[in-house]
């Protein structure tokens, strides 16, 4: 990846001793904050005749700890569900259609109050678990889910279409066969 | 072990503050697994960086070295979500700072101790950085800029001195345009 360039004409005549300290400075490591795991720590037991603290219990939410969620991630989650719950019930139609060999995969979709509660289960895991599904994620399940029943409908149409043309160039040369037919009966009884 | 730096730098077109923001950047992306994101209004002065597109922000943690953002509604959100451990520099923030969220903006400069991010901040003149930036800031660098101080009196740690130093700067900027002073806050 090419670096940004540096301008070599500039020419600071006037802090430079400053901003090679500042540079020098700024080229020390930040405070660590990544969460640190001591595997040397001794293992605490609580006080006899006490139940252990309950371990952290991530589907629990009333044990985990408090996170204030934004307007935003709030948003984001219940779009994410909304869309989880609409593709599964839409992946799930469109495979049932399939067992049926129907063309039609209304009768197999879920209501949508249905759909409605579902994409509600679906926030509230999107909310815990932070899960968001990235928009060409959402492309990628989108498209299969959408077009492969209209490729297998296309590929029975198709297989329909040229059944239903032999069939059409049979009656017209059946036609044809019987007006030939007809025209010799004609002269014979001329 | 260090506290993040706030950099705060100021100054009129042409007098060297986006190619020390280079410089500062360049010398992030010499340590190992350093990384940049320039949050710019266009792409005009960082062009040779690569672009995160803000449709796909989770993707700015994932990388090392450095890549630009051009801002968009809502990017303040996902670069505190997702931008770690490195060196965020907001080129010309006049062209966005009316935009900002101030809860947002809030957010991602008391986090940054956690995040683990120096912060620097590019613009034109005092009125153009949105105050919250002064009230956190480590180094004020001030190049040639006429911009009314006394609008972040406020705002300013030690403002006299700020005051101060503009004038001095802007005396020897007549000289030389490039001249520039450090003041820590």
């Amino acid at each position: 990846m090419p670096l940004p360039e540096e301008n070599k004409n500039t020419d600071y005549s006037s802090d430079l001793k400053n901003i090679d300290s500042l540079i020098k400075e700024m080229s020390e490591a930040r405070e660590d904050f990544t969460p640190k795991t001591d595997n040397n720590s001794k293992e605490i037991h609580p006080p006899p005749g006490q139940q252990p603290a309950p371990a952290y219990d991530p589907v629990n939410v009333s044990s985990a700890p408090p996170q204030e969620l934004t307007a935003d991630q709030k948003d984001r989650a219940k779009r994410t569900g909304k869309l989880t719950a609409e593709t599964i019930d839409f992946g799930i139609a469109s495979a049932s259609s399939l067992i049926a060999k129907s063309n039609d995969i209304k009768p197999y979709k879920a209501d949508s109050e249905d759909v409605e509660t579902l994409g509600d289960a679906w926030s509230e895991v999107a909310e815990v678990y932070d899960f968001n599904i990235s928009p060409w994620m959402k492309l990628a399940i989108l498209y299969p889910a959408i077009y492969t029943p209209k490729l297998i409908k296309a590929s029975n149409d198709r297989r329909l279409n040229v059944m239903q043309n032999k069939i059409a160039e049979m009656e017209k040369r059946m036609d044809e066969v019987e007006k030939e037919k007809k025209l010799k009966e004609e002269t014979l009884a001329v | 072990m260090r506290y993040p730096k706030l950099i705060i730098i100021l100054g009129y077109n042409g007098t060297g503050k986006t190619t020390l923001a280079k410089k500062l950047l360049l010398s992030e992306l010499k340590k190992k697994d350093g990384r940049g994101l320039v949050v710019t209004p266009d792409d005009i002065e960082w062009g040779t960086l690569q672009e995160v597109s803000g449709r796909f922000p989770d993707r700015i943690e994932s990388y090392v070295k450095a890549r630009k953002l051009i801002y968009y509604d809502g990017c303040l959100l996902d670069i505190q979500n997702n931008f770690r451990k490195g060196l965020l520099i907001f080129d010309d923030i006049r062209a966005y700072s009316t935009a900002m969220t101030p809860q947002d903006l809030h957010n991602l400069l008391i986090r940054r101790r956690q995040k683990e991010i120096d912060i620097i901040c590019v613009g034109h003149g005092f009125t153009e950085v949105p105050p919250k930036f002064f009230t956190f800031a480590s180094e004020i660098i001030l190049f040639n800029t006429k911009d009314n101080i006394s609008m972040r009196k406020d705002v300013l740690k030690d403002f006299e001195k700020m005051e101060e130093a503009q004038k001095r700067v802007n005396e020897k900027a007549l000289n030389d345009p490039y001249y520039f002073e450090i003041i820590k806050q």
